[in-house]
């Protein structure tokens, strides 16, 4: 804001004291008023050091982009000053009339508005060049800049001296002035920052602003040996030391981007290498995938190089194939080097191999007739895993020098150390994903088991499940089948863990279907083989054991099919023992045959029995000597707790498992379904 | 778990020792498929040192039940400790496959 206004108040002064000025020639060529010199001078300084004030804070504001634009700038300003002057001249010159031609008034204009001009050149060319010579400065370059820069701007003042250009008050005024803008002209760090190409754009803009600054010069001393003119430019250090600063440094540009020419190719290749280096490391943050690591690896070596082709290989933790990419080669030419070089017994996975000339070789010709002559094969590497190969090839002899072998090396580093940390955050997601895809089936099991219990006031239940990993594939479910009959089942699917959980699924959909169906026992034994042969993996089945208890008539039918003995607690007799029964689990014979080896059984029981269901996991629970839990201990741990609540002895039974197997996991999944009759 | 196999004049005989679990169980597979391979009609299976069997290793022998009715093969089964005969005999396979205690029992059984 306050340098806006600045800036205006700085234009506007600097038109008014030009005005002022040619104000004053016409009061004294027109009206033959007599005005002081000194009073032009003062305006003619104070215009000078407004002009540079203004394109001081107009080219200092602007920020450094390119370099070219800034010359392009000062040639446009230039250009469009000299063109403006150029076409007064002309115009003057059509307008050949007397009057004009010896009005001393209308040649002293023109040469004022030539001179607002060539300020505003000037001014505008010492600006950009302060901008180019403190490009990536130094605090000396800094303090030499500041120094003379107000010089040049008291410079301005030398108007009053009015002495001739070639005195020796003169001199002495410029020597410090030259000094000082010899040493800052030598700071052209940025022509380095320019490529080729703009290189060449620099030497032609500053060749025609040379063009421009010397047509200036010309008239300057052309006006100077002119007696009509009063203030005279030429005889002003300020003046001169301006066209002295733009044309030493214009020459000086000139020259050091002409020297600079042969070398920006090798600099442009190395900066353009090590954007390569910063792209292979960002292309993880960015987010890319994989591919582009392996598409960007191989097409940056091989244009850095200037491999004629070349191949890469990606293998996986297991060493298989995961991508292959290719460029400037079919893959038989690469199936045929790679039997050559095989042939020749050379891994190209093991160690970075160099092949200068195939010619060493035998079978050489296969290669050369494609036609490569040397290979450079470079392995990808992580903490000694293998993660692929890449393989570049060049028609010539020797085709890679131990500069492209390097840059290549560094290549593959980067490559690989990307590629690694893609893959460890891949596993790290991977894992994620996992554990909530068990937690949700996890979820999904517990809800497969029957919410309530409650189903009848003569039964008092509880049951307990666990499995060894998220899932399992215990079973337990129990239907009301009328306000007197209840059906329960308890069963275990072979194996555990996922495949286990989705068998047990599909049992409990297979119980819910065929329990309506008022089967008997061993009927529905006989169905739910038949249904499960159909969609059971050959290796798998399930053992369940099937209970229909009528509370009416105090009788329990039963069928057990593979599974665990249930153990009955008599109350009359005060003995517990297992339900032996004959039955073959489900899934076992998968024809119409099993018939044959399921049994129905059916008992009566009195008011305060306990039937304890339970899974095999209990009896197979094992501590470190390798000794089963087993049946007898669960026999004496019922026997203990009978009089005990149903959950009680539940608890109880846990216990008594965790504390012979001295452990807090279990091996499988363990459920047991306790029901007591009152 | 080691499983070794070996072919005798009249059998094929594998030994089993240690846990057939559903790790080891591949191994018992893959044993039984060989001797299945080379034409073995009589397979005779050591339990005498298998100390534990999983629901994977029983649904091992299950899977080949109704193979060896197709190919008329004789498994026998000897050896079986108490409590892994137990187990044999909860699921009812006791029923489906020939089971006895020694080696010159089973060997009169696929004579026969």
């Amino acid at each position: 804001m306050n340098s806006k206004i600045f800036f205006r108040i700085y234009t506007l002064t600097a038109i008014l004291c030009w005005l002022l000025i040619c104000g004053i020639e016409y009061l004294k060529f027109n009206l033959h008023f007599q005005v002081s010199d000194t009073v032009t001078r003062i305006f003619l300084t104070v215009f000078y050091v407004l002009v540079f004030l203004i394109f001081k804070m107009q080219v200092g504001g602007k920020k450094i982009g390119n370099f070219n634009e800034y010359l392009w700038q000062v040639f446009v300003v230039g250009g469009s000053t000299i063109l403006v002057s150029l076409l007064l001249k002309l115009g003057a010159y059509f307008l050949n009339i007397d009057q004009f031609a010896n009005s001393l008034l209308w040649v002293n204009i023109i040469y004022h508005i030539n001179t607002a001009l060539m300020v505003v050149f000037l001014a505008n060319g010492f600006y950009v060049w302060k901008k180019l010579i403190l490009y990536q400065k130094h605090k000396l370059t800094q303090s030499a800049w500041s120094v003379f820069e107000l010089l040049v701007l008291l410079s301005a003042f030398t108007n009053f001296l009015n002495s001739e250009i070639y005195s020796f008050k003169f001199l002495i005024a410029s020597l410090p002035l030259t000094f000082l803008g010899l040493f800052l002209s030598f700071n052209l760090k940025w022509v380095a920052f320019l490529n080729y190409k703009q290189k060449w754009q620099s030497i032609a803009i500053i060749f025609l602003i040379l063009v421009i600054t010397f047509t200036y010069l010309q008239q300057v001393f052309v006006y100077r040996l002119d007696n009509t003119i009063l203030v005279n430019m030429a005889n002003n250090t300020f003046t001169i030391a301006n066209f002295a600063f733009l044309l030493i440094n214009c020459i000086a540009s000139f020259l050091v981007l002409l020297f600079h020419l042969p070398t920006s190719s090798v600099f442009e290749q190395k900066f353009g290498e090590v954007m390569i280096f910063q792209k292979l490391s960002q292309t993880i943050s960015m987010g890319d995938s994989e591919d582009e690591v392996y598409k960007m690896l191989l097409e940056s070596s091989i244009t850095t190089v200037m491999a004629d082709a070349g191949w890469l290989e990606i293998v996986n933790e297991k060493g298989n194939y995961e991508a292959f990419l290719n460029r400037e080669i079919n893959e038989f030419d690469i199936f045929e080097i790679k039997k050559v070089l095989r042939k020749n017994s050379i891994s190209i996975d093991a160690d970075p191999h160099y092949i200068k000339d195939v010619k060493s070789y035998s079978h050489a010709d296969r290669i050369q007739a494609l036609p490569y002559k040397s290979i450079i094969m470079i392995p990808l590497t992580s903490n000694n895993q293998k993660l692929g190969t890449l393989v570049l090839l060049k028609n010539v002899i020797d085709g890679f020098d131990k500069e492209m072998v390097d840059i290549i090396f560094s290549f593959v580093s980067q490559a690989s150390v990307a590629l690694k940390n893609f893959r460890l955050v891949k596993e790290a997601l991977g894992n994620e994903r996992y554990k909530e895809e068990r937690k949700i089936a996890k979820e999904v099991q517990k809800s497969l088991f029957p919410e309530s219990l409650m189903l009848n006031i003569n039964l008092e239940i509880h049951a307990f499940t666990k499995a060894a990993d998220e899932v399992g594939g215990d079973y337990y479910d129990i239907y009301k089948y009328s306000d007197t009959k209840l059906i329960v089942v308890i069963g275990d699917v072979s194996g555990n863990g996922t495949s286990a959980a989705f068998n047990m699924a599909q049992m409990k959909g297979i119980f819910h279907s065929l329990v309506q169906l008022g089967l008997h026992a061993d009927e529905f034994m006989n169905y739910a083989n038949n249904a499960l042969s159909k969609c059971l993996e050959k290796t798998s089945f399930i053992t369940l054991s099937i209970f229909y208890i009528d509370t009416e008539n105090q009788t329990i039918e039963y069928a057990r099919a593979g599974h665990c003995p249930a153990l009955y607690f008599s109350k009359q007799t005060q003995e517990s023992s297992y339900m032996q029964s004959k039955g073959l689990g489900l899934g076992i014979i998968r024809s119409k045959e099993y018939f044959k080896h399921i049994q129905r059984c059916e008992l009566h029981y009195t008011t305060g029995d306990i039937l304890v269901l339970y899974t095999d996991g209990i009896i197979e629970a094992h501590n470190k000597e390798g000794e089963e839990y087993g049946y007898d201990r669960l026999k004496s741990v019922v026997h203990l707790n009978h009089e005990a609540s149903t959950k009680q002895m539940g608890d109880a039974i846990i216990a008594d498992v965790y504390q012979f197997t001295e452990t807090k996991f279990l091996a499988d999944d363990y459920s047991f379904f306790i029901i007591r009759f009152i | 778990m080691n499983i070794n196999s070996e072919k005798h004049d009249q059998h094929y005989l594998i030994h089993l020792d240690g846990d057939l679990d559903a790790s080891s169980c591949l191994l018992l597979d893959q044993a039984i498929a060989t001797g299945l391979e080379k034409g073995e009609k009589k397979i005779l299976i050591n339990c005498q040192l298998l100390n534990y069997i999983s629901s994977a290793g029983l649904g091992v022998f299950m899977s080949y039940i109704q193979e060896f009715e197709n190919t008329n093969t004789d498994m026998v089964i000897y050896g079986l400790k108490d409590k892994v005969n137990n187990v044999f005999q909860i699921l009812g396979l006791d029923q489906l496959l020939k089971i006895v205690n020694t080696q010159e029992e089973a060997i009169q059984i696929i004579r026969l």
